[in-house]
């Protein structure tokens, strides 16, 4: 009967593929229009470009080190926001949401306050000859405060996804905190914990605003890909676009594969108990 | 005797008894439809009398504070300027394709050469330009910068090689005030008599502390990461800044000076490129949606309240515009312009 | 007391300096002593608790869920702080002591076994490292699945796996909550006698958490009655269940027949007292009770008491048996009922009767018993049952 067939589940999910292949299809086309538009002459032209190769390679070593630092910082407090409640902990989560929704112009210049010659963090750290203005140091500056955000709420909700009473038993049976962390929670949390190091590495990867703030030299590939718009125009800039898009993505289908959790096929018990 | 819940499903249409989910899907579609109907409508409504304008980074306040008077004395008409690099803007309409009422640049052979010719192999987007107001190459400072309590008219250039001085510039590559001042200091070298002038002040000025366009630099200026900026005599009036007062003979500000600041080269990307004197120069593309609105926008810009404003911003309004290709330029305007003086 | 060493920490243990004992043998059980203990979690608190263990006997803990069971356990773990008084496991005040430095066996009620590790890995971390586990894995029949990863055993066979973790490395004390409430119910049993079995061979210190009372008869040594926080009786199996000492007690240890009634006359003879009891208003004593009187209960004649009687200890026989003028064989009191219904419940008969005076009893009989009665629903027969198991509780 048509009516009881609607009411089942796989009307349901019809609809729910219909929707979501609309976003792919949105997703999908301008990338598509992006990628088929250079001829494959255009991107040799473009790959010959010592200044185009410096620059992809200078956004991944960039980007790679605020993933670095995300790891470093971001999943600590990760693992502090899964597990403890404390007074003040609703402003501790705002506060780490804060970067997504400043527009970029203004978190780079809320940066230079700080990190700037006479800011207040940049005035004593001159004084040890760092400086964080057209350099390496702050183009990461710029892409870690954009992607920590993303860091931090997706490895919050690997360990959250991690049953306490695990850890306990780890506990009991003689384990002490830190390999308890290193040894259970942090292979059972991977999921989370790398799904949020891409979501960073991307978000810092694709930063423009907050970056050309604090460093137009040396270019990121998004800075080079404008200035080649400025300066050669649409083929050559959309070239280096593709090439930059096509490294990315290869990278970030590679780290899915390495974040995907482990699926060994369930072997059904032989014996009833 | 129905029950209640009987006579409710009756009174759907033909008797067709839908369950309540259903309806309230048809609900939200509805509303949905309606709320799309509405915007397209304003949108469209909004179209109607919009003037899409693109102008030079460094036009910002003087087009803003024109665009909300003019929309005063025209109502019914939205104003919407958009600033940013004149290179940057042109191509969004000769390469991007993207619909303008009115382009200014701020300097006058960007217009020429993306506009006039097609660009990147498409067809030429306008016609004619008129130049309407000069500007000076200067560089501003803050009272903590370096030296600042020292500097003048004639050891500024001392002052900007002196050690730990921070000078930012825009990319002379990409952005009209950046090989403007390297047109400047290659001038001061000779006026100053001091051959290597230009390659200690820009020993102060390396690629860390180039940016895009100028205006972007103006917040780490006043943050204290630099100490100097090369940035235009309208800017410095706008943002109440302390600045350098250059003379005539190396600033660009001048049209008499025009053959001396030919011998400032700039070494860019681009090729050598000699010094002319800064003129902003405005056009109107030939597929503008709106051309009529758009010469009454660029007839006010010329006109007296139009001057007294860019007199206000800093700039140098010209008494009477140059026109290139005037034969081409539209009547109303064409009455209000000179010929482009050779 | 064997002398404490420092050792090098055994693989898959922290570098703080690990506290080890001499080899690890069956046998070496501790004693459990609380004093005055107070447990909480949040806003809840429970009343100061006294309780011994003597080294390698079990505890039962009985009681509702919500009666802060698993908070006991949390707290002798180290998970959560005590709130007040003291533990004592062997010689050792446990409050000074993290739960990994305590030496505690756990076996948690959900699956908590590494979902990442397979079973032997599982085994070998932390106490088990070194430790034998061959004997575990005999007793437990584990050893097909050593190589298998937790989400491919079934829950008996997990709930083996973490029983097995929990005793790998002879820890000192022993905690299990509600180990078998996560098996299905056909599997319990078998679980129950391989546990028991294991408990005894082991002679391991145990607490057991459950609110299944035959998990008690099964594996307790002694057992105590948690309502609420409050420990409300601790004694031998035997004496807890058929002993309640109140009606809370009384529920929890499965007791089928309570009978509320009305003290009418009350005759006293050193230790000895004889009681009739009538039912609600009536004048008449329905039954006849006679023993020693428990301690804490002071009866007057009017004041409302409740009889409790375990169904096992009620036997069905003809009701030709029952004569009214001969006099009932010494200490058995003797009850006309009719018979509602008959319900065969694993090896025993159930049978729920309707007494004279409107109360249900029930009652267990054996296959055969039944068989030769001859019952069927509402047919009258002779419920026995022996003086010293009927049992008076306060009425509240």
């Amino acid at each position: 009967m048509p009516r009881a067939a609607a009411r089942s589940g796989t009307s349901m999910l019809w609809l729910f593929w219909g929707l979501g292949a609309i976003l792919l299809v949105f997703i999908a086309l301008p990338l598509l229009a992006l990628l088929l538009h250079p001829t494959l002459d255009d991107l040799e032209l473009v790959a010959a470009m010592s200044e185009v190769r410096d620059a992809i390679l200078l956004s991944l070593a960039a980007a790679f080190t605020s993933t670095l630092i995300a790891a470093l910082f971001a999943v600590p407090l990760a693992y502090v926001l899964a597990r403890l409640q404390f007074r003040g902990k609703s402003a501790v989560e705002a506060v780490v949401d804060l970067p997504l929704a400043i527009p970029h112009t203004v978190a780079g210049i809320a940066l230079l306050l700080v990190f700037s010659r006479d800011g207040w963090l940049g005035a004593p750290l001159a004084h040890i000859g760092l400086s964080f203005w057209g350099n390496f140091p702050a183009i990461v500056l710029a892409m870690s405060y954009v992607g920590l955000p993303y860091a931090v709420s997706s490895a919050r909700g690997g360990f959250e996804a991690v049953d306490v009473q695990i850890e306990r038993a780890a506990r009991i049976q003689g384990a002490a905190p830190w390999d308890v962390f290193r040894q259970i929670t942090l292979p059972l949390a991977r999921h989370g914990i790398l799904t949020g190091l891409t979501l960073c590495f991307a978000r810092a990867i694709g930063e423009f605003a907050a970056v050309v703030l604090l460093a137009y030299y040396p270019m990121t590939a998004t800075i080079r890909i404008y200035d080649l718009f400025l300066q050669s125009g649409l083929r050559e800039s959309v070239a280096a676009s593709v090439l930059f898009l096509i490294v990315v993505l290869a990278l970030f289908w590679l780290l899915r594969l390495l974040a995907s959790p482990r699926r060994r096929p369930a072997t059904p018990p032989a014996e009833p108990t | 005797m129905q029950s209640p819940i009987q006579a409710r499903r009756r009174t759907t249409l033909r008797g067709h008894t839908h369950p309540p989910r259903l309806r309230q899907l048809g609900h939200g579609a509805a509303l949905t439809l309606c709320a799309l109907a509405i915007s397209a409508y304003g949108a469209t409504a909004a179209q109607a009398q919009t003037l899409t304008v693109f102008a030079a980074g460094t036009l910002g306040k003087t087009f803003t504070t024109l665009a909300r008077s003019f929309e005063k004395e025209h109502p019914g008409v939205t104003v919407q300027p958009q600033f940013g690099g004149s290179v940057k803007m042109v191509k969004q309409v000769t390469v991007l394709h993207q619909p303008a009422d009115v382009v200014a640049v701020a300097d006058y052979s960007v217009i020429p050469k993306y506009m006039f010719k097609g660009d990147e192999g498409n067809s030429a987007t306008a016609d004619w330009s008129i130049g309407f107001l000069g500007n000076a190459i200067t560089f501003i400072y803050t009272p903590k910068s370096k030296g600042a309590k020292d500097i003048n008219a004639d050891n500024w250039w001392q002052v900007l090689s002196g050690p730990g001085v921070e000078i930012g510039r825009s990319n002379p590559d990409t952005d009209p005030s950046g090989y403007q001042t390297l047109q400047m200091l290659a001038l001061a070298s000779q006026y100053y008599k001091q051959p290597d002038l230009q390659a200690k002040v820009l020993a102060n000025a390396p690629q860390k502390n180039i940016r895009d366009t100028e205006t972007n630099l103006i917040s780490a200026l006043e943050l204290g990461q630099i100490d100097y900026l090369a940035i235009y005599h309208s800017d410095a009036v706008q943002h109440h800044m302390l600045s350098v007062n250059l003379p005539a003979q190396i600033n660009l500000s001048d049209p008499k000076f025009a053959a001396d600041y030919a011998r400032g080269v700039a070494h860019t990307a681009n090729g050598a490129l000699p010094g002319k004197p800064i003129v902003y120069a405005v056009t109107i593309p030939n597929d503008a949606p709106h051309p009529k609105l758009a010469q009454e926008f660029v007839a006010y810009v010329l006109g007296p309240a139009g001057r007294k404003v860019i007199a206000d911003n800093g700039f140098i309004p010209m008494q009477q515009p140059y026109a290139m290709h005037r034969d081409k330029v539209p009547a109303d305007l064409r009455a209000l312009t000179v010929a482009w003086p050779q | 007391m064997t002398a404490l060493t420092t050792g090098i920490a055994p693989r898959g243990l922290g570098t703080q300096a690990w506290l080890q004992q001499a080899p690890p043998q069956h046998g070496s059980a501790a004693s459990l002593h609380l004093r005055g203990l107070q447990w909480g979690v949040g806003h809840w608190q429970s009343a100061p608790a006294d309780l011994d263990l003597r080294p390698g006997q079990t505890l039962v803990l009985l009681g509702r869920n919500g009666a802060g069971k698993s908070a006991l356990l949390d707290t002798l773990a180290g998970f959560l702080p005590a709130r007040a008084g003291q533990v004592m496991l062997g010689q050792r005040d446990l409050a000074a002591l993290a739960p990994e430095q305590r030496n505690i066996g756990y076996m948690f009620q959900r699956n908590t076994l590494f979902p990442h590790w397979t079973v032997e890995r599982n085994l070998r971390f932390g106490r088990g490292a070194q430790a034998d586990i061959d004997p575990l894995l005999d007793a437990l029949a584990l050893h097909p699945w050593l190589g298998h990863t937790p989400d491919q055993l079934s829950g008996g066979q997990r709930q083996r796996v973490a029983l097995a973790r929990a005793l790998v490395g002879s820890p000192q004390l022993l905690l299990l909550d509600e180990p078998l409430s996560a098996i299905d119910p056909a599997a319990r049993p078998a679980l129950r006698r391989t546990l028991a079995a294991l408990l005894r061979e082991r002679r391991v210190t145990t607490v057991l958490v459950t609110h299944d009372a035959r998990d008690a008869r099964l594996l307790g040594d002694k057992v105590a009655v948690l309502e609420d926080g409050r420990l409300l009786q601790c004694g031998t199996a035997q004496a807890v269940f058929s002993r309640p000492v109140d009606l809370q007690a009384a529920h929890l240890v499965g007791v089928d027949n309570l009978w509320p009634l009305r003290v009418l006359r009350l005759a006293r003879s050193g230790a000895h007292t004889v009681i009739d009891l009538g039912h609600e208003d009536a004048q008449d004593p329905v039954l006849r009770w006679q023993g020693e009187l428990a301690p804490n209960l002071s009866l007057q004649p009017g004041q409302q008491v409740t009889l409790a009687v375990r169904a096992e200890f009620i036997t069905p026989c003809a009701i030709a048996e029952m004569q009214t003028d001969t006099p009932a064989p010494p200490g058995v009191l003797q009850l006309a009922a009719t018979l509602r219904e008959s319900r065969c419940e694993g090896p025993l008969w159930r049978l729920d009767c309707t007494l004279p005076w409107g109360m249900q009893a029930h009652a267990f009989a054996l296959p055969d018993t039944v068989q030769r009665l001859g019952l069927q629903s509402g047919d009258a027969l002779c419920l026995r049952v022996q003086l010293q198991d009927m049992h008076l509780l306060a009425a509240t």
